[in-house]
C-alpha cells in the first residue's frame, strides 16, 4: 500500500466525518434558542408590522420542516451554492462575505504560527541543553507570562505602547482608508497594520509551543540511546539536532496540526481588539445575529480546515515517524 | 438561630432577564438583587446571549418567566429629538410587540386615552396638558420605573469644529478643522462604534445601522434643529414650510427649489412622493413602513415642488415622521425603474447607493471596515469644507480611545463614551482633545411584567421602585455619567413635565408599601422555640468520635502498607 494508500484512506475516511459534522452543526445552529427575523427587527429599534415578519419568512424558506431545510441546504451545498446571508449586506451571497475576509485570517493565522514555530523550536531546544542555566530561566519566566496574560489585555497594552507612546504602528484596522497607494505602498501599508496583531497572537501561541518543545527535548535527552550516542563520541551539538529533536518534534506536530481552532478562537479575541475585520469577527457577528446560512458556511469552512489539518498531522507523523506502518 | 431562619428562601420569586455580556444590565440586576430581599422578594438572575433575550422580552409580551417571557428587566430607549412618534408604540396598549415595543404589557386605560388625547389634537397647549398628566400617571403607576438619562460625550480632537454630537453626522457639512482651509483638502476620520459600524444597507428604507453614513449622503424634508429658546424642534430642510388643512387630515408640503441630486438632475416632488409611495408599499419591507403607514393614507403631487400627504389620523407629529433619517428622500428617477419588491436586494443597496442631496458623495465601502464619503460641491447649502469622511468600524472602545490618541482618528462616536465612562474625564482634561457632553435622549428604565401575578399589583411596583439605589446606580454603574429620571419623555425634549413625582431610596417606605398590599414583613419575626436549641454537646460527640475512627482507620492503613513493602 505504501504513504499513497494510506493517505487515500486517510481522505476517504474524511467524507462521512464531514457529513456527521455537518448535520450536528446544523441541528446545534437551529436549535439554539432564538429566531433570527425577529433579531433582524428588534435590532432596527422600530416597531414592525407583522405582516412584513412573516413575508420574510417566508421569502427565507424558514417555514419548512428542519430536515427539508437540511436536505436543501445540502442539495445546494453540493452545488457550490451556500446561500444569502440574512443579516450582513441584503442579498450577498455568504460565500463572497467569508471570500473577502478569509485571506486576513488565514494571513495573520499562518504567519503567526511560522513565527511561533521558529521561535519555541529554537529556544526550546536550547533552554532543554542549558536546562537550569540563566537562558533557560529567563524562557521559562517569559513563557509563564505569555500563557498567563489574557490576550486582550496584552493586546491593549500593545496598542498603548506602540501606537499611542511610540507611534510606530498603527492603532487598528487591516489597511489605512482615505488614501491613495501605489501597490507597493499598500502591502507595506498592511504589513504594518498586521505587525501588532500577529505578535501578540504569536506571543502566546510561543509560550504554549516553548513549553512543549523544552519538555520533551528534556525527556529524549534521558533516553538510553542519547546516552550511547554520546558514549560514542557523538559531538553535542549531533546529539541535540540530529539525535533528540527529531523524536521530540513528533508531538509537537501533533499539537501544531490539533490547534488549529485554538489560533483561530485566539483570532476572534485579537480581530476585534484591533477591529481586524477577519473570519473570527465574523463568526461572532453572525453567531449573535443567528444568521443561519452564514452561520452554516463558516462552520463548513472551518469543518475542512481542521479536517485538513489533521490530515496533514497524519501525513507529516507518517514522514517523520518511520516506526508507523501504512 | 436567627441565622437559619434568614436563610429560608423569600415567599416570592422574580426573574430578570440580563443580556449576556451587558454589564451594566448584570450589575443592576445584582444590585436589585440585594435590594429586594428587604421585602422579601427573590430575585433569580436569568443571563440570556442575545437571541434569547430579544425572545423571552420584545417577543413574549406579556408573558411572565415560566411561561417563557420575562417578569423583571432593564433596558434603554432611545428617542427622536423633536416629538413623541413612538410613545404610544411604547406605552399604550395598542403597542404590544410585534406592533409596538410594550414588552412589559402596562395596559392602563387612563394613561392610554391621555396619550392618545396628547397624540391626536394640534393644539399646543392641549397636547400639553394630556402630555404632562400621563407623565404624571406613569409615575404613580409605575408604568416603568424610570432610572435615568445617561449623558453621552463627543471626544474629538480639538481642531474638529462645528459639529454636534446630537445631529449624528446630519451636519457633516458644517464641520471644519481649525488651522486648515478648504484648499488643504482635509479628510477627517470617525471612529463609528459597533452599533453604528456595521452599514448593513445603503438605501434608507433598510439602513437599521449605519444611519450616521447615510445622514452624510440623504436628506429629508424636515431636520432637528435648535430652536432660539434652546430646545431641539423639527425644523424645515428640502422642505421651505409645511400647513395642515383644517380638518387636520391634509398636510402640504412645499418645497425648496435649489436642490440637485449628485448627478446634477434637479430634485422635484417626483422623488418625494416616489420615496414615501415606496415606504407605504409593504412588498419594499421598509422598516418604517409601521410607523408611517399609521399616519399617512396616499401622497399626492400636484406640482413640482408641491407635495400633499393624506393622513390616516391627526398627525402633530407629522414633521417628525419626515425628518428621521428612515424618511429620507431617495431619486425616482434612477430607483423608479426598479419594482419595489427588488429594492432591498438591487444594487443600489448592497453596492453602490443612489444619488443622494446631501453635502457628502459615497465613494467606497468595505463591509465591517470602513465608509467613505466625498464632498459634493453643488450642496445647496453650500460646499461642505472638508474634502471627505472616513467612518472605521471599531470594534473595542478602548482601542478606538487609543486610535484617537494616536492620531489615528480624528473623531468617537457618542456611543463609546457610555462604554468607557472612566475615561471621559482623563481624555477631558487632555489639552489635545474636545469633549462635548450631550443629553442624547435616551431613557433608562426597569419594565416590570404587568401580567405577572405579583407584579400586577401597583403598590408592590411603588415598593420595588422605593428600592432601587438610584445615587449607587448614577455614582458607581454609570460613573456619573447619568442624570436620575422622573418621566419616560426626555428632558431635552419637548413636553418634559418637570413636575411629575420621581422616587427615591426609600425602604422604609417600601416596606410600608408591601403591608399595605398585604404581604406579611420579611424577614418573618424571630420565634424561639426551645426545642430547636441544640445542645454544644451534640456536635462535639460526632466530630471526637470521626477523629478517632479517622485515626485508627489512617494509622491500620499505614501499618499495612509498612508491612508489605518490609515483605517485598
Amino acid at each position: 500500500m505504501g504513504l499513497a494508500g494510506y493517505i487515500i484512506r486517510r481522505i476517504l475516511l474524511l467524507i462521512p466525518t464531514f457529513f456527521i459534522a455537518t448535520a450536528i452543526i446544523f441541528l446545534l445552529i437551529h436549535f439554539a434558542p432564538g429566531d433570527p427575523i425577529q433579531l433582524m427587527f428588534a435590532e432596527s429599534g422600530h416597531p414592525v408590522s407583522p405582516l412584513i415578519i412573516e413575508q420574510v419568512r417566508r421569502e427565507l424558506g424558514l417555514e419548512q420542516p428542519l430536515h427539508v431545510q437540511y436536505l436543501i441546504w445540502i442539495g445546494k451545498m453540493l452545488s457550490g451554492d451556500l446561500g444569502v446571508s440574512y443579516s450582513a449586506q441584503f442579498g450577498r451571497p455568504v460565500l463572497s462575505l467569508i471570500g473577502e475576509r478569509v485571506w486576513v485570517t488565514v494571513a495573520i493565522m499562518l504567519t503567526a504560527e511560522a513565527v511561533s514555530l521558529v521561535f519555541a523550536l529554537a529556544l526550546g531546544v536550547i533552554a532543554a541543553s542549558k536546562q537550569y542555566s540563566a537562558v533557560d530561566n529567563l524562557c521559562t519566566v517569559s513563557a509563564l507570562l505569555g500563557y498567563s496574560m489574557p490576550t486582550f489585555w496584552t493586546a491593549l497594552v500593545s496598542i498603548m505602547i506602540f501606537a499611542v507612546w511610540l507611534g510606530i504602528f498603527p492603532s487598528f484596522g487591516f489597511m489605512t482608508h482615505g488614501v491613495e497607494l501605489a501597490p507597493f505602498e499598500r502591502v507595506v501599508d498592511v504589513a504594518r497594520h498586521l505587525v501588532l496583531p500577529v505578535t501578540v497572537i504569536s506571543f502566546v501561541y510561543t509560550a504554549y509551543l516553548f513549553r512543549l518543545v523544552r519538555s520533551n527535548v528534556l525527556e529524549v535527552l534521558r533516553q538510553d540511546y542519547i546516552t550511547t550516542a554520546r558514549a560514542k563520541g557523538v559531538k553535542e551539538r549531533m546529539v541535540v539536532y540530529k539525535h533528540a529533536l527529531r523524536n521530540a518534534l513528533l508531538p509537537t506536530v501533533t499539537f501544531v496540526g490539533l490547534s488549529v481552532g485554538f489560533i483561530l478562537s485566539g483570532s476572534v479575541v485579537v480581530e476585534t481588539v484591533f477591529s481586524i475585520p477577519g473570519l473570527g469577527s465574523l463568526f461572532t457577528e453572525f453567531a449573535l445575529k443567528r444568521d443561519y446560512p452564514a452561520l452554516m458556511a463558516l462552520s463548513l469552512m472551518i469543518t475542512v480546515m481542521v479536517l485538513l489539518a489533521n490530515l496533514c498531522t497524519d501525513i507529516a507523523y507518517g514522514l517523520l515517524d518511520p516506526r508507523i506502518k501504512y | 438561630m436567627a441565622g437559619a431562619q434568614q436563610e429560608q428562601v423569600p415567599p416570592i420569586t422574580i426573574h430578570w432577564t440580563v443580556l449576556a455580556g451587558d454589564t451594566k444590565k448584570l450589575e443592576i440586576a445584582e444590585l436589585m438583587k440585594k435590594e429586594l430581599t428587604q421585602i422579601g422578594v427573590n430575585v433569580q438572575i436569568e443571563s440570556l446571549e442575545k437571541a434569547s433575550y430579544f425572545a423571552h422580552t420584545y417577543f413574549s409580551p406579556g408573558l411572565t418567566w415560566d411561561d417563557g417571557g420575562m417578569d423583571a428587566d432593564y433596558m434603554g430607549y432611545s428617542w427622536m429629538l423633536t416629538d413623541y412618534v413612538w410613545y404610544i408604540g411604547c406605552y399604550a396598549s395598542e403597542g404590544l410587540p410585534p406592533v409596538g415595543w410594550n414588552y412589559w404589557a402596562w395596559t392602563n386605560g387612563v394613561a392610554d386615552n391621555l396619550l392618545r388625547a396628547g397624540m391626536g389634537s394640534y393644539n399646543t397647549t392641549e397636547r400639553l396638558q394630556h402630555l404632562n398628566a400621563w407623565q404624571e400617571m406613569h409615575q404613580e403607576d409605575v408604568g416603568t420605573i424610570i432610572v435615568g438619562y445617561p449623558l453621552y460625550a463627543q471626544m474629538t480632537r480639538k481642531e474638529v469644529k462645528g459639529y454636534s454630537g446630537m445631529y449624528r453626522a446630519y451636519d457633516a457639512g458644517n464641520w471644519t478643522v481649525e488651522g486648515k482651509t478648504r484648499a488643504d483638502q482635509v479628510i477627517v476620520k470617525y471612529a463609528s462604534h459597533p452599533t453604528t459600524g456595521f452599514v448593513t444597507g445603503l438605501l434608507p428604507f433598510y439602513l437599521g445601522t449605519g444611519y450616521i453614513q447615510q445622514n452624510t449622503l440623504y436628506r429629508s424634508l424636515y431636520q432637528v434643529g435648535l430652536t432660539p429658546d434652546g430646545k431641539y424642534a423639527a425644523v424645515p430642510d428640502m422642505a421651505e414650510s409645511v400647513e395642515f388643512s383644517s380638518d387636520g387630515m391634509a398636510a402640504t408640503f412645499h418645497l425648496r427649489r435649489d436642490i440637485k441630486w449628485h448627478d446634477g438632475v434637479p430634485f422635484t416632488s417626483k422623488d418625494v412622493k416616489y420615496t414615501f409611495d415606496a415606504i407605504l408599499d409593504p412588498k419594499t419591507e421598509a422598516e418604517y413602513y409601521g410607523d408611517f403607514s399609521a399616519a399617512v393614507k396616499s401622497v399626492e403631487a400636484p406640482d413640482d415642488y408641491t407635495v400633499v400627504l393624506h393622513l390616516a389620523k391627526k398627525s402633530p407629529e407629522l414633521t417628525t415622521l419626515v425628518m428621521t433619517s428612515y424618511s429620507m428622500i431617495v431619486p425616482e428617477h434612477v430607483l423608479g425603474k426598479i419594482s419595489n419588491d427588488k429594492l432591498k436586494t438591487s444594487e443600489y443597496n448592497t453596492k453602490t447607493p443612489p444619488p443622494g442631496t446631501g453635502p457628502f458623495k459615497f465613494k467606497a465601502w468595505t463591509r465591517a471596515e470602513s465608509f467613505e464619503v466625498e464632498a459634493f460641491d453643488g450642496f445647496y447649502r453650500g460646499a461642505p469644507f472638508l474634502k471627505g469622511i472616513v467612518f472605521e468600524t471599531v470594534t473595542e472602545p478602548m482601542t478606538a480611545l487609543s486610535a484617537l490618541r494616536a492620531r489615528d482618528v480624528d473623531m468617537m462616536d457618542i456611543y463609546f463614551s457610555t462604554d468607557i465612562p472612566d475615561e471621559v474625564p482623563k481624555v477631558e482634561a487632555d489639552p489635545a482633545f474636545h469633549v462635548e457632553r450631550i443629553p442624547y435622549p435616551r431613557t433608562l428604565f426597569i419594565a416590570l411584567n404587568h401580567k405577572h401575578p405579583v407584579l400586577a399589583n401597583p403598590l408592590v411596583r411603588q415598593a420595588i421602585a422605593y428600592l432601587v439605589p438610584y445615587e449607587q446606580i448614577r455614582d458607581v454603574v454609570y460613573k456619573g455619567m447619568l442624570q436620575l429620571g422622573n418621566s419616560p419623555i426626555h428632558p431635552a425634549t419637548w413636553g418634559w413635565n418637570p413636575k411629575a413625582p420621581s422616587y427615591t431610596y426609600d425602604p422604609a417606605k417600601a416596606k410600608e408599601l408591601m403591608a399595605k398590599a398585604a404581604y406579611s414583613p420579611w424577614p418573618p419575626p424571630e420565634v424561639v422555640t426551645p426545642e430547636a436549641v441544640i445542645p454544644a454537646s451534640a456536635y462535639v460527640i460526632p466530630v471526637l468520635g470521626g477523629l478517632v475512627v479517622g485515626l485508627i482507620v489512617g494509622f491500620g492503613a499505614a501499618a499495612v502498607v509498612m508491612r508489605k513493602r518490609k515483605a517485598e
